[in-house]
């Protein structure tokens, strides 16, 4: 086990109170089966899933429901038997507070299973046939983030010499599913691993963890050795946050940074979560479909704080309830953690697969808003932040409402950790002036691209055009050369002009008498 | 159902506040404030007390006028600061006005005609000392004698009734109870071809900087110690300001010793310590990269120097301060780092 403590690092950071100890005191605990499981159909990444199923159909667990809106959307299964109810407008987890169409299920206690998918051969699956069954499975990136595995690894099959790293880091404060994943889990992540080392061909797996973690450590280090695959090693990183911000872990690893507007795989890493490898070991050897997730439920707001196993669907209210409830102090309640998470205004949302932490902040632990003082140009931020970017900065000339401008300085390159907001002695909300200069940024790049391609058709048209023109007037000219001055049309042809002429005369004075007399 | 607060990542509580930093910095200068006024009685602090009152007072004048709210913004004690400040600079026992006049150019027009708190692009402190300081050459170099040297000095009254009425009480002459600073005196025996060492033969040199400021200079450096590790400042700009003293400070002693005062006179004596630990660390109107940082303070501590041996005046802080502010929106530009993942 290698101790990266002392060497390579990234720039800024902070060190924050882990709270973890609150929720890893018991072993993760089961849920009570929901009266009803909620499913929205639209994920973070990619188009809404399309549902495949009607209100009032009964449906068996495991049974896909929605499929894939497009590659960058993921399928959906009932996770349990059900009736379905039908789609509903629900409110979601969604960080402006929307709600969203949701596939409404009616468990009926039979727990009846539809028949699994065939299990693969972990040794001989290649890449294309490992990620048709994490699509099938509806996998998406379990750390937080719930980008879908298969487009993730598909993207990745084309290189080669990867290196796969193993995310157990788990840097934001309070959430600790992924660290209890480990503790209960361990080898099972380990067989996840291998699959996935075997099918890309690589030759190393590092499983990268903080150093604090120390049970964790144990028990990876335990399955590693039980395992006995050469290929994967453990590696214990500092414990700062975000170190476990894939840019961030990459960079503690291997000291290099992933370029801009690029990917990991770009320089040669693969990474993956612990409960995403736990997935794909369930999908390629059991044939399940991912339909639960651990989830932590925790915060000086709960009284119970633990780790639960919940179905996909499942209300926050049910997780809240099972961890004994809320205490007094409950003020804010998060889905995530407590520097990126999404803040929602009821529990009545439901478990996602990004659902890694419900967290309820106590009114002496939480932000109280408002009381924003001017920028004194500190520059704390810059001290902080992992990408390298002067904030202060970029808020200044948001504040001039320059966005291509802060766009100009690497806005892009920000990853929404909060550091600077959390360091700010003037409590100014950075992260949501660069959320909003983003959004701004990106609004005006796709209108830019836009008008691009409007020009691009108009200037083609308009060559189109000249070039019809031009072609006539050559054609034109070409029969002007071909007759020579002076010559007369055909005799035949000269009588038959006049005879036509004489007609259409006629016509036309027979017309005009007809309108006379009507 | 219980309905939450929606506002957005991330949740927990800062981790400090404008009001905090500033309160700190003035905490760490209780120590050398206590020794100056061993050392030079009581004026230090009826400049601060007078400095203080008008700073408030405009302040909040200002805001009134400029329909800000006023708890917040005479709550984050920025006003105190530059009031402290300030009022270091001045010899003891300067006349009240003069030090309202400093006090009020220096809120009124180098700070809130700019935008207030955050917007100045030039040290408040330094825009008012510099400004009395032409104005008023004479109130402004009436140094008292440093206690315990054989020139004795008005008392704590006297101090009292020099700062109300601008005259000294008692039959006393300024002529009499007046002393140069080692860096004056220095320059004016400069002027008239003394040598360093004859110089520092006079009993104003103390130990190594002058007798009583070098130990304020002691202090203050504390201080500034302390404000470093509390995460107030960066070591950043103390740290190229005394550099950008002593570099040069160094090279002309070197090079010719005898008409130039020690690096360590030059370290320890006049605003050297106060500049680079509490005047050039003004974030609003430094640079913010950390390498604008070295070079925005090195240029503080050359100028310093500079004028210290070239310059019309004894000491150089305020004038290397205001011009490096000029030129810290410059030196910002230049000095960005490279974003993660950019190329160079």
């Amino acid at each position: 086990m290698r101790d990266l403590h002392h060497s390579r690092k990234f720039h800024g950071g902070l060190k924050l109170d882990g709270h973890k100890q609150e929720s890893t005191a018991e072993m993760v605990r089961t849920l009570p089966l929901p009266r009803r499981l909620l499913l929205p159909l639209a994920s973070q990444a990619g188009r809404a899933a399309i549902p495949v199923v009607k209100a009032g159909d009964r449906v068996l667990g495991h049974q896909e429901v929605a499929r894939p809106g497009n590659d960058r959307s993921c399928s959906l299964h009932a996770p349990t038997s059900a009736t379905v109810i039908g789609i509903q407008c629900l409110p979601v987890p969604h960080p402006g507070g929307l709600s969203g169409d949701c596939l409404v299920l009616e468990p009926d206690g039979r727990e009846e299973f539809a028949q699994s998918m065939p299990s693969l051969d972990p040794a001989n699956l290649d890449m294309a046939g490992l990620v048709q069954r994490v699509r099938d499975a509806g996998i998406a990136g379990l750390g937080g983030a719930v980008f879908p595995t298969a487009h993730k690894l598909a993207t990745a099959a084309s290189r080669e010499g990867l290196t796969l790293v193993v995310n157990g880091a788990e840097c934001e404060p309070y959430i600790s599913c992924d660290d209890m994943l480990m503790r209960e889990q361990a080898y099972e992540i380990l067989l996840g691993t291998r699959i996935l080392l075997n099918s890309l061909g690589a030759a190393t797996a590092i499983v990268a963890i903080e150093r604090d973690k120390h049970q964790a450590l144990e028990c990876m280090q335990a399955a590693i050795e039980r395992l006995g695959d050469e290929r994967i090693r453990l590696e214990q990183i500092f414990t700062i946050y975000p170190a476990g911000g894939e840019r961030q872990l990459v960079q503690v690893l291997s000291g290099k940074e992933v370029p801009e507007n690029g990917l990991p795989t770009d320089i040669g890493y693969l990474c993956q979560n612990v409960a995403t490898l736990l997935a794909i070991y369930h999908a390629v050897v059991h044939g399940r479909p991912l339909v639960s997730r651990i989830t932590t439920v925790t915060g000086s707001g709960i009284a119970r704080p633990g780790n639960f196993l919940a179905l996909l669907g499942t209300p926050l209210s049910v997780l809240t309830e099972a961890a004994g409830g809320y205490t007094d102090r409950a003020s804010r309640l998060i889905m995530g953690g407590p520097m990126m998470g999404i803040a929602l205004a009821s529990d009545e949302v439901p478990v996602v697969k990004a659902s890694n932490c419900v967290l309820v902040l106590g009114a002496d632990e939480a932000r109280s808003s408002g009381e924003q003082m001017p920028c004194i140009r500190c520059g704390e931020c810059e001290q902080v932040c992992p990408a390298q970017l002067q904030p202060q900065e970029l808020y200044w000339r948001i504040q001039g409402k320059d966005i291509a401008g802060a766009d100009e300085l690497g806005l892009g390159a920000c990853i929404e950790c909060g550091c600077c907001d959390l360091v700010c002695p003037s409590h100014i909300p950075l992260v949501q002036h660069y959320r909003y200069a983003k959004a701004r940024a990106r609004t005006a790049r796709t209108q830019r691209e836009q008008s691009e391609v409007a020009r691009q058709r108009f200037e083609t048209r308009k060559q189109r055009l000249e070039k019809e023109a031009t072609r006539r007037k050559q054609r034109l000219e070409e029969k002007r050369k071909t007759r020579t001055p002076g010559e007369q049309a055909p005799k035949a042809i000269k009588g038959e002009i006049d005879a036509i002429l004489a007609r259409a005369e006629s016509k036309r004075q027979d017309g005009k008498q007809g309108d006379g007399t009507s | 159902m219980t309905r939450f607060d929606t506002s957005g990542a991330p949740y927990l509580q800062p981790a400090t506040t404008v009001s905090q930093m500033m309160s700190r910095v003035l905490l760490s200068l209780v120590p050398a404030a206590v020794v100056y006024t061993w050392f030079f009685g009581p004026g230090l602090l009826l400049n601060i007390l007078v400095a203080s009152g008008v700073g408030l007072l405009a302040e909040a004048s200002v805001l009134q006028l400029r329909k800000k709210p006023l708890r917040p913004h005479l709550g984050d004690y920025s006003v105190l600061v530059t009031a402290v400040l300030f009022a270091w600079c001045l010899p003891p026992a300067t006349p009240w006005w003069i030090t309202a006049i400093g006090m009020v150019f220096a809120v009124v027009f180098a700070k809130h005609l700019y935008g207030g708190l955050g917007h100045n692009p030039f040290n408040p402190a330094m825009a008012g000392y510099v400004l009395v300081l032409i104005s008023f050459p004479q109130e402004l170099t009436r140094w008292l004698p440093v206690s315990g040297l054989y020139e004795q000095g008005p008392d704590a009254l006297q101090t009292l009734w020099a700062t109300l009425t601008g005259q000294l009480g008692g039959g006393l002459q300024w002529d009499a109870v007046t002393m140069a600073t080692p860096l004056d005196y220095m320059k004016t025996e400069m002027a008239r071809m003394t040598t360093m060492p004859e110089i520092k033969a006079h009993p104003m040199f103390g130990d190594f900087a002058g007798r009583g400021y070098e130990w304020v200079a002691n202090f203050i450096a504390l201080g500034g110690a302390w404000l470093i590790y509390k995460r107030v400042i960066r070591w950043h700009i103390p740290v190229a300001v005394l550099v950008g003293v002593l570099l040069p400070a160094t090279l002309v002693y070197v090079m010719d010793p005898g008409s130039n005062g020690s690096p360590g006179l030059h370290l320890f004596s006049g605003a050297t310590m106060l500049g680079a630990f509490y005047i050039a660390t003004d974030p609003v109107s430094a640079a913010t990269s950390p390498r604008g940082r070295l070079i925005y303070g090195f240029g503080v501590g050359v100028i310093t120097l500079v004028v210290r041996k070239w310059g019309g005046y004894p000491d150089g802080i305020a004038f290397g301060v205001l011009l490096m502010n000029a030129a810290a929106p410059l030196i910002d530009h230049f000095t960005r780092p490279r974003v993660y993942g950019h190329e160079e």
